[in-house]
């Protein structure tokens, strides 16, 4: 019995049985054992855990004084000494939701103890603490408490015995999960080996460089026939006139341009360079069709395969090019597209 | 910017070398190039073949345009 590894759960009034919005304010208490949702997740977890401790917090109290009661909790998780804690799930319910999220990067980043919630997506606290702890993902709504207690318990005991934990699309889990600790101590060359031994290995190991986990959109479909649409390209391939005339940067860039695709069956190499530092581009200087292939974008107008082709395209270079700044880029580039009543486009990457 | 555009409706189909990134951002459409150095281009043609090539290659990036990934993907990938 001494040995079961603990569990300390942290859950609100509603779900302690307390009442609703009416005792949202209410303080930190704790309970021994396991209370409400904690039942399921103790049977969940199996023999091999026991949920020591329930902390019960009013939604109100804990969104408006996050910190403090963080510290609050923090006192009592020390005094169960817990392999694990648990947050909610807290769905889609907004300030419990801050709740579970604050609660779990406090706790893996305080006190280093194996920390995981469930938020819906669209939940405050998902994109406020999803970098900083493990969120799995769930539905919307409590109905789907009896489905998702049971994939919680397992990533939990996972986390628990230090296997591999996987990218979040992977996992199911919101944005990159724990930050990666790193111990600037150890040179980046020796970290990096000992990852690669530690992958090869099949043990544990972090990543220190974060991929962002991105969203999904939905996918957009030609509303018209092929032989209809007007076709623009777009590059980021750094392709510009002679002369390089808007002196666009071959890195780190800052903005992206528009130029003529010319009145010629192609590009002609004598009137096009390229502004990227980061490919030999010898290929395409001696055809910049290679990289923009507008001869052949006219040749198949002239088969009527495609309606039209828009008469300039869009060009940056993507080299060492903060995401962000690429966002903006596409979205401009999408403006210009719908001004110039462009119905698709060919994007090509070096 | 792949996403970008679409978010605003319009398909992409992006050429690329780099399929695993592109897929990892989310585009949905990707074809893959004749190389990093020349998507669009193979060199070691005679230009008249070159051309042709190239104009096949355009012309199966567009026909991408009009499928869509099946349901539960989210990408096609094509070489």
């Amino acid at each position: 019995m001494a040995n079961k590894l603990k569990v300390v759960h942290y859950i609100n009034q509603f779900f302690a049985g307390m009442g609703g919005e009416d005792t949202a304010s209410v303080g930190v208490s704790v309970r021994e054992g396991a209370v409400g949702p904690g039942l399921a997740l103790q049977k969940a977890l199996g023999d091999e855990y026991r949920i020591v401790a329930t902390i019960v917090c009013g939604d109100n109290t804990i969104a408006e004084d996050t910190d403090r009661v963080l510290e609050e909790f923090g006192k009592i998780i020390k005094k169960y000494d817990p392999d694990l804690f648990v947050a909610g799930p807290g769905f889609n319910a907004g300030r419990y939701g801050i709740g579970c999220g604050a609660s779990v990067a406090y706790v893996t980043e305080q006190l280093k103890i194996p920390a995981v919630t469930g938020l819906y997506a669209e939940n405050p606290g998902t994109d406020l603490y999803k970098d900083r702890g493990y969120i799995l993902q769930t539905k919307n709504n409590a109905a789907s408490m009896g489905k998702f207690i049971p994939v919680l318990a397992k990533f939990a005991d996972r986390l628990v015995k230090g296997e591999h934990i996987g990218d979040g699309k992977q996992e199911g889990y919101h944005g990159s999960g724990k930050a990666p600790e790193i111990d600037f101590s150890i040179p980046a060359s020796k970290r990096g080996v000992d990852m690669l031994l530690k992958k090869y290995q099949g043990k544990d190991f972090s990543t220190e460089v974060i991929m962002p986990n991105h969203e999904e959109i939905p996918v957009p479909v030609l509303n018209k026939p092929l032989s209809e649409c007007t076709i623009a390209f777009v590059t980021d391939g750094g392709l510009v006139p002679k002369g390089n005339p808007d002196n666009m940067v071959p890195t780190n860039s800052k903005e992206f341009n528009r130029y003529s695709i010319g009145t010629g069956d192609g590009l002609k190499a004598d009137d096009y360079e390229v502004s990227h530092q980061g490919y030999n581009n010898t290929f395409v200087l001696e055809d910049p069709n290679r990289l923009v292939p507008i001869d052949a974008a006219i040749a198949l107008k002239k088969k009527g395969e495609i309606g039209n082709l828009l008469d300039h395209y869009y060009t940056t270079a993507g080299v060492m090019t903060p995401m962000e700044k690429g966002k903006q880029f596409g979205s401009d580039i999408a403006q210009d597209l719908k001004d110039h009543n462009v119905d698709a486009v060919i994007l090509t990457s070096t | 910017m792949t996403k970008e555009i679409e978010r605003a409706g319009i398909p992409v189909v992006h050429v690329t070398n780099l399929t695993e990134i592109s897929k990892g951002i989310g585009s949905h459409r990707i074809l893959r190039g004749n190389s990093v150095l020349h998507v669009f281009g193979n060199p070691g043609l005679p230009h008249e073949q070159e051309e042709k090539y190239r104009e096949n290659h355009l012309a199966k990036a567009l026909n991408m345009l009009e499928v869509k990934p099946e349901a539960g993907q989210n990408s096609i990938v094509e070489d």
